[in-house]
C-alpha cells in the first residue's frame, strides 16, 4: 500500500521557487497498475521520485506499507530503493561502460548477493525480457527498445514489489513501446507487482487500471480505466 | 564485494583510457624517481659496507700522534701526511684481545730509474713483517702481475704499481734508486681500475712498496711507524680493543688515534643516508604533483559521471558504496602508477649505476668494490602500498563529493 498525505514539494530553480506538488493526497493499492498523466511541470515525475525514495517531501507524509519515507535517513532510503522499488527511466539510464549483464547485476552487487547467484539471476531476467542473446553487449550496441528491456531487467533484479516507470516508452518507436508495455502488464498480472507509469501517451495509459491526471502539482482527476489493456 | 568494486573501477578506467594512462603516468614519474634514488642510495651504502667488510670489521687502524686529519701534513688518513713516529708494537701485542699487529711506514723519497731521465719525489710504503699476510683484506688490491712477492730476508727490493712501473720504464729485475740506494724490482702489480687503492697508500697503480727494514736503513732509525693495523681477537669487542690500544699507547707516551671499519662505515652510511633522504624528498615532490593529477582526474570523473552516480543511487547504492567505488578507482590509478614506477625505477637505477660507480671511484673510500643498485623487497612492497594509499587519498575529496550527491539532482544532471 502506497499512501501520500498532504504532500508538498518545492524546488528552488535559480531565483524562483517552483511548487512541484501542492498538498497532494493519493492511495495506491498493492498490485495496482496506475498511470500518471498530465502536462509538463505538473509534478508527475516528482510524485514518482517521492514514492521511490529518490526525493523527500517538504511537508506531508509518503507512506510505503506504513513506513514514512520522510523519516528515513540516506542509508535507509538507499535500502528502500535497492529492495522495495525498481526504477525505469525514459532515457534508460544504463551504465554505458558495462555490459547488459553487468548492468542487471549492479543492484544485486549493492545488496551483497553472491557472484554466482547474481550472474544466474541476471541472465534469467534478461532472458525473460527477450535478451538472452545480448548478455555481453554494451548499451551502445543495443537498440533503444533493447536498452529499455535491460533497464526493466535491472529494475527487477532485487524482486521489488513496486515498479516505477518514468516515460518508459518516451524514447522508443511504437513497436518497441508496445513490447515494453506488454512486459509491464505481464509483471502486473503474473507477479502482482504494483506498477506506476508516468506518461504523456494515451496508448501507454490504457494499460493501467487507474489513470491519475495531474495539473499544477495537484490531482485533477482520477479515472478508472474501462478499456484496460485493449 | 571488493572484487566487484575493483572490476567496476577497472571498467571505468578502461573506458577513459587516455586520461587514465596520463594520470597513471604522473604517478609513474614520481615513483620512478623515488625508487631509483632509494635503490641507488642503498646500493651506495652497501658498497661502502662491502668495502669495510673486505678490510674486516675486526681490524683497527691506529695512527700515531694526531692521526686522523691532524697530522703535520694535514692530509688526513685517507690521503697522505702520515708522519712516521716511534711506536712500541710489543705493547700492543701484549693486550689480550689483540690477535695480530702489523705496521706500515710511509715516507716520501726521491726515486729515479736508470732507464728514465729525471727524478721524482714519491710516496714509498714500507711493509712491516707479516703485515701482508695477516691483513689480506687491507691489501686485497695487492695482486702481482709479474715477479714475486716479498720474502722475509728481502731488504733492498721493491714492488711497483703498474703505472709507476710504466712511468719509470722498469720491469722485473731492473734497478731503481730510492734516496740514492739501489733497489731491485721484484714484482709489478696488476693494474686496478682507476681510483681503487687502499687506506694509506692511495692509488695502488702508483704505489711503491718496499720492506719496512729497507726504509729503516735509508732513514737510519728503527721502530718508526705511520699506520698500525690491529686485528682484534675472535669474539672481542672491537671498540673496546680500540680503547685499550689508545690507553696503552698513551701510557707509553706515544698516543694514537684509532678508527675501526665499523666507525667509518657508520659515518659514511650516515652521510649517504642524509643525502639519500634529501634526494628522495625532492623526488617525493614529483609524486605530490602526480597525486594532484589524480585528484584532478577524479574530480573531472565525478563531474562527468554525476548522472551515473544518480543511477547507482536509484538502484540502491548507499553513500559508502559510491565512496568506495571512487576511492578504489583512484587507489588503482595510484597502484598501477606504483607498479610501472617500480619497474621503471629499477630499470633507471640499474642503467645509471654505471655512472654512479664511476663517480664513487673518486670518492673518499676509493670505491674498492663493485657497485650496483640495491632493491629490497620492503622497498618494492612499501612503494606499491604507498602509491595505492596516495592514489586513494587523492581521491578522498572527489569521492566524498560524489557520495554526497543527492540522487534526484544527480539524475537530472546533463
Amino acid at each position: 500500500m502506497i499512501k501520500l498525505e498532504n504532500v508538498t514539494r518545492v524546488y528552488q530553480m535559480g531565483q524562483t521557487l517552483v511548487q512541484a506538488l501542492r498538498g497532494l493526497n493519493l492511495e495506491i493499492a498493492d498490485g495496482e497498475f496506475v498511470a500518471i498523466m498530465g502536462p509538463s511541470g505538473s509534478g508527475k515525475s516528482t510524485l514518482l521520485h517521492l514514492i521511490g525514495g529518490l526525493d523527500l517531501p517538504n511537508t506531508g507524509r509518503v507512506l510505503l506499507d506504513d513506513l514514512d519515507i520522510a523519516q528515513q535517513n540516506g542509508n535507509q532510503l538507499a535500502e528502500l530503493r535497492g529492495r522495495k522499488v525498481g526504477f525505469v527511466f525514459q532515457t534508460f539510464n544504463l551504465v554505458p561502460t558495462l555490459s547488459a549483464l553487468k548492468n542487471v547485476e549492479l543492484p544485486m552487487i549493492f545488496q551483497k548477493i553472491p557472484r554466482k547467484e547474481r550472474y544466474e539471476k541476471a541472465r534469467r531476467l534478461l532472458e525473460q525480457v527477450g535478451l538472452g542473446d545480448r548478455l555481453h553487449h554494451k548499451p551502445s550496441e543495443l537498440s533503444g527498445g533493447e536498452c529499455q528491456r535491460v533497464a526493466i531487467a535491472r529494475a527487477l533484479a532485487n524482486d521489488p514489489r513496486i515498479l516505477l516507470a518514468d516515460e518508459p516508452t518516451g524514447n522508443l518507436d511504437a513497436e518497441s513501446g508496445e513490447q515494453i508495455m506488454q512486459i509491464l502488464k505481464r509483471l502486473n498480472e503474473e507477479q502482482k507487482m504494483t506498477i506506476i507509469v508516468v506518461t504523456h501517451n494515451p496508448d501507454v495509459a490504457r494499460y493501467a487500471h487507474r489513470i491519475i491526471r495531474m495539473r499544477y502539482g495537484q490531482i485533477e482527476e482520477i479515472a478508472q480505466n474501462t478499456l484496460e489493456g485493449v | 564485494m571488493l572484487l566487484d568494486y575493483l572490476d567496476l573501477a577497472y571498467h571505468n578506467m578502461r573506458s577513459r583510457r587516455l586520461r587514465s594512462w596520463l594520470t597513471v603516468l604522473g604517478i609513474v614519474i614520481g615513483v620512478t624517481a623515488v625508487v631509483a634514488l632509494i635503490a641507488l642510495g642503498q646500493g651506495m651504502r652497501r658498497s661502502v659496507e662491502r668495502e669495510f667488510e673486505a678490510i674486516g670489521y675486526d681490524t683497527i687502524i691506529a695512527f700515531p700522534g694526531g692521526g686522523l686529519g691532524q697530522g703535520p701534513g694535514g692530509g688526513g688518513f685517507f690521503g697522505g701526511g702520515l708522519i712516521a713516529q716511534p711506536i712500541n708494537l710489543d705493547v700492543l701485542r701484549q693486550i689480550p684481545q689483540v690477535a695480530q699487529v702489523g705496521a706500515l711506514r710511509i715516507e716520501t723519497a726521491m726515486v729515479t730509474s736508470q732507464k728514465m731521465e729525471g727524478q721524482g719525489f714519491l710516496r714509498v710504503t714500507g711493509l712491516g713483517p707479516g703485515v701482508r699476510e695477516n691483513f689480506s683484506g687491507y691489501f686485497r688490491n695487492f695482486a702481482l702481475a709479474a715477479g714475486r712477492d716479498f720474502q722475509p730476508d728481502d731488504q733492498f727490493v721493491a714492488v711497483l704499481g703498474n703505472r709507476l712501473a710504466t712511468d719509470l720504464g722498469v720491469t722485473v729485475g731492473d734497478e731503481i734508486a730510492i734516496d740514492n740506494q739501489s733497489f731491485t724490482v721484484i714484482g709489478i702489480l696488476q693494474p686496478i681500475e682507476q681510483g681503487r687503492g687502499g687506506i694509506g697508500f692511495g692509488n695502488i697503480n702508483n704505489a711503491l712498496f718496499v720492506p719496512m727494514k729497507a726504509l729503516e736503513a735509508l732513514n737510519q732509525d728503527e721502530g718508526k711507524v705511520s699506520i698500525v693495523l690491529v686485528k682484534a681477537a675472535k669474539g672481542a669487542k672491537v671498540s673496546e680493543v680500540a680503547n685499550r690500544i689508545k690507553s696503552a699507547m698513551s701510557r707509553q707516551g706515544t698516543p694514537v688515534s684509532t678508527v675501526t671499519a665499523e666507525e667509518i662505515s657508520q659515518r659514511i652510511s650516515g652521510v649517504l643516508g642524509g643525502i639519500q633522504m634529501t634526494l628522495a624528498a625532492i623526488a617525493a615532490i614529483s609524486l605530490l604533483v602526480g597525486a594532484v593529477g589524480v585528484m584532478n582526474t577524479m574530480y573531472t570523473s565525478v563531474l562527468e559521471r554525476t548522472r551515473e552516480i544518480g543511477i547507482l543511487k536509484a538502484i540502491g547504492a548507499k553513500d559508502r558504496h559510491i565512496l568506495s567505488l571512487f576511492l578504489i578507482e583512484s587507489g588503482l590509478i595510484g597502484f598501477f602508477g606504483g607498479v610501472i614506477g617500480v619497474l621503471c625505477g629499477i630499470g633507471l637505477s640499474v642503467l645509471s649505476s654505471g655512472f654512479v660507480a664511476r663517480a664513487l671511484a673518486f670518492g673518499p673510500v676509493g670505491g674498492g668494490t663493485s657497485f650496483g643498485a640495491e632493491f629490497s623487497v620492503g622497498l618494492i612492497i612499501g612503494t606499491l602500498v604507498f602509491s595505492f594509499v596516495l592514489g586513494a587519498l587523492s581521491g578522498v575529496l572527489p569521492a566524498r563529493q560524489a557520495a554526497h550527491l543527492r540522487p534526484v539532482e544527480a539524475l537530472r544532471y546533463e
